[in-house]
């Protein structure tokens, strides 16, 4: 059994009397210790998935299991405990609490969880040693993915999900945020899941999965990813 | 403004409807409250001056001490612009009630013609129950409270003087059958006032046939005035109007009296004449059967009768000049000396203002003004305050949109207009229901709350269309204005900056953070509430001027009701300790007190009214003056202690009476703008004025005195004291010893007046159960505002912060943890605003309690601390109830909103 399962999940949204298919019954698996690339044009999918996996979401139909857990049978209550201990996020648009600082917006995550690692040395991680005093407003944008970054980490996540993480920012400073999320994976073997539409960053997944028309419609295995540095876009 | 704006802005009417309905309730609310309380006071006013109207209340009323005649009757009847009269009789005569002596006082109706349009009817009677008297024997009784119980229908009450008299010299018969229970015009007030028999205070009131009365004289007579009904009874027209006609009625006086006095001399005068004639007829009588018998002597059996006539006149005449007729002649001039000059030849005309009830109806209306001028103000500005809020949000959301606009070329009128459609709507819809509703509501309850102490008849409302409009525009004004000034901001930027999202407000340290030990000491929630509260300070600010604004009402109106009722408290448990003032002349009195067993202990004075100013003659109009106050001379100071308790205000300090200077109540001190040490212009019992030092300012709440020793008053005034008055203290002060002692001593013949304070004690308990339902009224008032207002902001918190809390949801924070990173904040800020309430409403309640005083009347502004219990506990409380619903608006934040790009 894969470390995480998509069977056939369909999510059908409600408008009135218009019922609108996100997902018509996608399929797919990772493993743990896996990067896997979600990618997609817009409308395809994509974000229901993720809202799917990071558990801010039901679905109609269908089984995902992460880690042996069935998660489409979660209470709301398990699905927020679900988030709390097993699911590290990062938005596209960093979503920092701007009235804290670096290190607070880390440890602000840090403080639920049961195990959380180290503040500093996460916030050192990802290179923002001398920023941690700093409010988001001070911070570049890339600075602000990484402490985005360390606070998805600092919860010592089983599953890091980003979501178009580079999305917001230029494309130097995405390559060096792609760049720690490679790196996250490959050193502490978190499972991370990215969600991008940009296609040029695929060749740095273990793993590929297309989404079209709510469907998962290719999955791609890449048994020796790019490192980043080598991928240009 | 384009046709598509206008539809825009009723789409984001419907879309955003949370927030147009706050606006509008808040508007609702404030203008209801606002126009309500300001129209309670009119209200009371119209539906006053209706029911006078309505039921022929008299606008003269005529008395004199000799009462009046048929021809006084018909003189005042053919004076110009007297429309309506009705000559009556009152006495005041006791009887008993269930075993305890009541004090009645005995009005009439007319003999016939009962009807509404007679117009001689006045005070007509207002019937609750029954009928009213017809015939002699029968009576009807004005309703009170007091009383309900105890007399009924087909009871029969039967009077007696209450002094010496017999009440067969007034009344043909003194027994009366109750034949309808009735209101009358005459007497709304609860009190209806003091009299010198019985206990001293008017018990109730019964009005029989006119021709029940035995008297000789009509004692009062009422009138109306010609074009008085279409006046406003409290307007000066009206009072310009009567004046008029009182100014020609005691011309009439004049000449009325100068024939009554001719009258009564020239009745003394054939009196005289009568006598002397009868004298003389003696005289002439007995000469003549003197001279008979001398001249029968002479010749025997002859008719001498003849013989004696011519002869008689001159031995009368002679007779008559050698009488001495001086006794008798004395006798009579002084017969006519003592008629006209102890006859009281005067008429008293008095209009409107001098009958207590309508005076006392008057001013507690005026008094409903005072508040109406404070809270309302505070209501507005509140209402305002959380407007400006909330738009500053909604146009602070439509940034994006604003661009937009802008970008299709739209002027920044045609912008604004939609925001400034959006929040008129709201506020002119929100304004018109608070009128109607408003108008409506508060005057009925606030009249119905007085109504426990007066005996009006069903509100009539008066119009209000000037005050409606007020407060209507002055509330869209405010906010239309606001919503404006929290355009200008936005629609200053270009569209490309408009359509990027507004730069997030940036994080900063807080003041706190420097401050290292208290800092280091924060739990890391404890520091992210910190830094949130203080992150939008306008906000920050609008929030806690608006909790502390409910709460600062809510404790106003917790603090006057504290306030009254300390007043009583203070006033007869601890200022005033005697029981009873007797007003007496002579040296029995004071003796038979004394040997009194059932007085503790008795205190003679002099109590006398006297003016009191800051200057030295009374018509400075610079200076400050108050007329009537009553001056009190003790002669033993050491043992006055034991009766006033002559203290500082809020100290422990008790002042003594010295020889050097007065003691000067509070109340007064305040109006004269004096203080101790300085000089006030007293009158003498003499009539000097002179001036006298203050040595001391004292707490008193019913009653403006000055204090001071006889050796003082004799120093300054150089004349001598002469004690006038008992205070006694009680061994047992029950109404029903009390009743006794009023009933006896009342017939004692020094006796010239007595008050007892239970009845006081009463007087003010009443008025006071009215005030606590007024001050119900503005606490559920100021509950509903802060309610509002809290919710209001909380809503505006939680829309600015979606995406914030949409974050943390994602994170892992369970539901309770999400709300607690909010409310935290909620509760802090409530917290510091109720604090700030707290300290607020007492000034308000200061200020509120000075303006509602009313003469001789000071309220202090003593507070209990279990109200500031209340207001606090009450204010959190609603902060509560209002994140018990922001719960749920909390939960369904949807976590996608997360995702979102910055709006």
């Amino acid at each position: 059994m894969s470390y995480i399962e998509f069977n056939n999940v369909k999510k059908i949204y409600k408008m009135g009397d218009v019922k609108i298919k996100a997902l018509a019954g996608a399929n797919f698996t990772v493993e743990k210790g896996e990067f896997a690339v979600i990618a997609g044009p817009s409308g395809a999918g994509k974000s229901t998935i993720l809202n799917l996996l990071g558990g801010m979401d039901t679905v109609t139909t269908g089984e995902i299991i992460v880690d042996g857990q069935h998660i489409n049978e979660f209470s709301q209550k398990q699905l927020t405990a679900y988030r709390r201990y097993d699911i590290g996020f990062v938005f596209q648009f960093y979503n920092l609490v701007q009235n804290l600082t670096a290190r607070e917006n880390v440890e602000l995550a840090a403080q639920i969880c049961k195990n959380p690692l180290d503040i500093d040395e996460t916030i050192d991680a990802v290179g923002l040693k001398d920023r941690k005093g700093n409010f988001p407003a001070q911070l570049s944008g890339g600075e602000q993915q990484r402490v985005a970054i360390a606070r998805a980490l600092a919860k010592n996540p089983k599953l890091l999900l980003c979501d178009e993480p580079t999305g917001a920012l230029d494309y130097q400073t995405g390559k060096a945020v792609l760049k720690l999320l490679q790196e996250t994976c490959i050193k502490r073997g978190v499972t991370v899941v990215v969600i991008t539409h940009n296609l040029a960053l695929t060749p740095m997944g273990n793993k590929v999965i297309r989404v079209k028309n709510g469907m998962v419609s290719n999955i791609e295995i890449n048994d020796n990813p790019v490192p980043i540095d080598e991928i240009e876009w | 403004m384009g046709k598509m704006v206008v539809k825009d802005t009723f789409r984001e009417i419907k879309n955003s409807f949370g927030r147009f309905f706050a606006i509008f309730a808040i508007v609702a609310i404030g203008v209801a409250f606002f126009a309500g309380v300001t129209a309670s006071s009119e209200d009371m006013k119209h539906s006053s001056d209706c029911y006078y109207d309505e039921y022929n209340l008299m606008d003269l009323r005529i008395l004199s001490g000799v009462g009046f005649t048929d021809e006084d009757i018909d003189a005042i009847r053919n004076t110009e612009g007297v429309e309506g009269l009705f000559a009556t009789h009152t006495i005041d005569a006791v009887t008993k009630i269930d075993g305890t002596q009541s004090t009645v006082r005995v009005m009439t109706v007319p003999d016939d013609n009962l009807t509404d349009d007679n117009k001689d009817y006045i005070n007509r009677l207002r019937i609750k129950e029954g009928r009213l008297p017809e015939k002699e024997g029968e009576c009807v009784i004005r309703y009170s409270e007091f009383y309900q119980e105890k007399i009924e229908i087909g009871d029969v009450i039967t009077l007696s003087s209450g002094n010496d008299s017999d009440i067969s010299d007034s009344l043909k018969t003194d027994e009366y059958e109750v034949v309808g229970i009735v209101y009358t015009p005459y007497y709304v007030s609860y009190d209806i006032g003091q009299s010198n028999v019985g206990n001293g205070s008017v018990g109730f009131c019964i009005m029989v046939t006119d021709s029940s009365f035995a008297q000789e004289y009509y004692t009062e007579v009422f009138a109306t005035v010609e074009g008085a009904k279409e006046l406003d009874t409290y307007s000066d027209e009206y009072f310009d109007l009567v004046g008029e006609t009182k100014e020609r009625i005691e011309d009439a006086a004049e000449e009325r009296l100068d024939a009554r006095v001719q009258s009564v001399k020239d009745d003394i005068e054939s009196e005289r004449r009568k006598t002397i004639d009868e004298i003389y007829e003696n005289v002439r009588t007995e000469v003549r059967e003197q001279l008979y018998e001398q001249y029968s002597m002479y010749y025997p059996g002859i008719d001498v009768s003849s013989m004696i006539e011519p002869q008689i006149e001159s031995i009368v005449q002679e007779n008559i000049n050698n009488l001495d007729l001086t006794e008798i002649n004395e006798q009579f001039d002084r017969a006519e000396e003592e008629a006209i000059e102890n006859g009281d030849w005067q008429w008293y005309v008095l209009d409107r203002n001098s009958h207590y009830s309508f005076r006392d109806y008057e001013s507690s209306a005026d008094r409903m003004n005072a508040i109406a001028v404070v809270f309302p103000m505070f209501f507005i500005l509140v209402a305002a305050l959380v407007c400006l809020t909330t738009m500053t949000r909604m146009v602070d959301e439509q940034r994006g949109l604003i661009g937009t606009y802008k970008a299709l070329g739209y002027g920044k009128t045609a912008i604004a207009m939609k925001f400034v459609l959006y929040s008129f709507i709201a506020s002119i819809t929100g304004g018109i229901l608070g009128c109607i509703v408003g108008l409506r509501l508060f005057p009925a309850i606030i009249y119905d709350c007085w109504n426990i102490i007066y005996y009006m008849p069903a509100i009539q409302y008066a119009d209000h269309w000037l005050l409606s409009i007020i407060a209507i525009v002055s509330l869209v004004l405010v906010i239309v204005a606001a919503t404006v000034a929290a355009c200008v901001n936005e629609l200053a930027e270009v569209p490309s900056q408009l359509m990027r999202p507004k730069s997030p407000k940036k994080g900063k340290k807080i003041f706190l953070e420097h401050i290292g030990f208290i800092w280091k000491r924060l739990s890391f929630s404890g520091k992210v509430t910190a830094r949130n509260i203080f992150r939008y300070k306008k906000r920050f600010l609008m929030t806690v001027v608006g909790i502390a604004g409910g709460c600062a009402l809510m404790f106003a109106g917790f603090g006057i009701k504290d306030s009254i009722s300390a007043l009583i408290e203070k006033q007869y448990n601890e200022i005033i300790q005697y029981d009873v003032s007797i007003k007496y002349e002579g040296d029995e009195i004071p003796e038979t007190v004394n040997s009194d067993s059932r007085f503790e202990k008795a205190l003679t004075i002099c109590e006398y009214t006297s003016d009191v100013g800051n200057a030295e003659t009374i018509d400075d109009a610079d200076k400050q003056q108050r007329e009537d106050v009553s001056i009190e001379v003790v002669e033993d100071a050491q043992a006055f202690k034991d009766y006033v308790l002559l203290r500082k205000r809020n100290t422990d300090t008790i002042h003594e009476l010295d020889d050097e200077g007065v003691c000067i109540t509070e109340q007064l001190a305040g109006d004269l703008n004096v203080k101790a040490g300085d000089t006030v212009y007293i009158t003498g019992e003499s009539g000097q004025r002179k001036p006298v030092r203050i040595s001391h300012v004292v707490e008193m709440y019913t009653s403006s005195n000055i204090f001071m020793t006889s050796e003082y008053y004799e120093s300054v005034f150089g004349e001598d004291y002469e004690p006038n008055c008992i205070l006694g203290i009680l061994v047992d002060s029950s109404e029903a010893s009390e009743n006794q002692i009023g009933e006896e001593y009342l017939l004692m013949s020094g006796v010239r007046g007595m008050t007892f304070f239970t009845a006081n004690i009463e007087k003010f308990n009443n008025m006071i159960s009215s005030l606590n339902l007024v001050t119900y009224v503005l606490i559920l008032s100021a509950a509903a505002l802060t309610f509002v207002v809290l919710y209001n902001l909380t809503n505006v918190n939680v829309s600015e912060r979606i995406r914030e809390i949409a974050t943390i949801k994602v994170l892992g924070f369970f539901d309770a943890e999400v709300a607690s990173y909010v409310y935290r904040e909620n509760v802090a800020i409530s917290v510091i605003g109720s604090a700030a309430g707290l300290v607020l409403g007492v000034f308000l309640h200061r200020y509120i309690m000075k303006t509602v005083e009313m003469d001789n009347v000071m309220f202090g502004n003593a507070v209990e601390q279990l109200s500031f219990v209340y207001a606090f506990v009450l204010t959190m409380v609603f902060s509560l109830i209002v994140n018990l619903v922001m719960y749920r608006k909390l939960k369904n934040i949807p976590m996608v909103e997360s995702l979102k790009s910055v709006e």
